[in-house]
């Protein structure tokens, strides 16, 4: 199966998981949107699950694809997060449904496809460790600072998508932006962050 | 008797003992491939016991998360005190809730993962309500904020949102009994956009002794 088709499937897979739900969606409906025959589905996945795994994976790894785009230039550490958040916050207001798939769905049909959430926002993890640089106090932050402040946009992020407001979400960027600062720059000099990002929007 | 026997006291309080059914079954297979027949099996009650008490799996769930968020917000709020300053207010708050988890790993799993995101929307709305008096109390410290001005609308949320993520986690890999552990980033987080860095660490460095004594207390018993 080629990319374009096998991206096909993924994408039917996870519309029918937006729309019906894990146990009336349907790996025939899918197939058949894709243009994908039963004997290729058999011969690429096991299952409905495996299927369905490999489609949130691909839905992930988009997202945190274009999360960091930029994210190695010479940019000071507080604009790269900001540019990424922006990236993100508009992906996911453009995509409510995947959304929706993405922190509910999905991570709701049982413990294992949890575990892959849990995963995903490991995966921002990495992108917070320049932060610590940020401190204006000289102890060292608590060993899961960066977790913490990935957890803090998850709970805003997470809130207005399963309120239906995915849409806001892109003018809210300058207050997500204060939660993901704040832990590493403290609340002045975040706050002077979200008013500059404010005032560039 | 240990929180994992009392699942099997079904005479004792059979209401309790299913709702107890409930939550592990949720954190070890899911809510969806949670059964009735599967609560009855574990619990080794009747099916007439179960319709004594509750007209179906979802409203053995709603009880479920009714019973730890009613415990929850009862630890959270026997610790308040209004002589006590409010960042204290909040560490005795997250002891009180960190140390609940500890004890009832399944339950904990039911509120901060279940019923967020793997059970009905009835049960999500039941989390939120529990979660926005936690949000509120997280807020009054606004009024602490300093010259830089007032953090946003969301900061508590978010605050939260963050200390969350991490309980989460530990949960989801079956470490709730460690949670104490990670009191200093739990409270660090909460407090850091309305005290500032400062005086969050040096909150967090009490809730790092708490943890610490803990840990002696333990090893000594």
């Amino acid at each position: 199966m080629d990319t374009d088709r096998r991206d096909a499937l993924l994408r039917a897979m996870l519309d029918e998981l937006a729309h019906r739900g894990y146990e009336e969606m349907s790996v025939e409906r899918a197939s058949e949107v894709a243009g994908i025959t039963a004997g290729e589905f058999a011969a690429e996945y096991r299952d409905k699950d495996e299927c369905l795994f490999a489609a949130y994976d691909r839905l992930t790894e988009a997202m945190v694809e274009k999360a960091s785009v930029g994210c190695d230039s010479d940019e000071p550490w507080p604009e790269r997060i900001r540019s990424g958040l922006e990236r993100l916050l508009e992906e996911v207001a453009a995509q409510p449904l995947m959304a929706e798939v993405l922190t509910r769905a999905f991570p709701g049909i049982r413990p294992a496809a949890y575990e892959r959430y849990v995963a995903l926002l490991g995966r921002f993890v990495p992108f917070m460790h320049e932060g610590r640089d940020y401190s204006e106090v000289d102890e060292e932050l608590p060993g899961e600072v960066e977790l913490l402040a990935v957890g803090a946009a998850e709970a805003i992020i997470f809130g207005e998508v399963d309120a239906g407001r995915a849409e806001r979400l892109p003018r809210m960027m300058p207050e997500i932006l204060f939660s993901v600062l704040v832990p590493f720059m403290g609340p002045d000099r975040a706050a002077d962050e979200m008013r500059s990002a404010a005032a560039a929007t | 008797m240990s929180s994992t026997d009392r699942l099997y006291c079904s005479d004792a309080d059979p209401r309790r003992a299913l709702i107890e059914a409930m939550a592990r079954s949720c954190m070890e297979r899911g809510y969806e491939d949670t059964t009735i027949d599967g609560l009855l099996a574990a619990t080794g009650l009747g099916r007439a016991t179960f319709e004594q008490w509750f007209a179906d799996k979802e409203a053995c769930g709603l009880a479920a998360v009714d019973a730890i968020l009613a415990e929850g917000l009862a630890a959270v709020f026997e610790t308040f005190s209004g002589d006590i300053a409010e960042g204290e207010s909040v560490l005795r708050g997250l002891v009180a809730l960190v140390d609940l988890f500890a004890e009832q790993p399944a339950m904990a799993s039911l509120a901060m993962i279940d019923s967020r995101q793997r059970m009905p929307r009835a049960a999500h709305e039941r989390y939120a309500s529990g979660f926005a008096m936690l949000i509120a109390m997280v807020d009054g410290l606004r009024t602490n904020a300093g010259a830089g001005g007032e953090p946003p609308p969301c900061a508590a949320l978010a605050a939260l949102g963050g200390s969350e993520a991490i309980v989460r986690r530990e949960i989801a890999h079956g470490r709730a009994s460690a949670l104490r552990r990670l009191l200093p980033d739990l409270i660090y987080s909460a407090l850091v956009p309305f005290l500032g860095q400062r005086e969050a660490l040096r909150i967090a460095r009490q809730g790092q002794r708490l943890a610490e004594s803990h840990r002696f207390q333990s090893e000594s018993r």
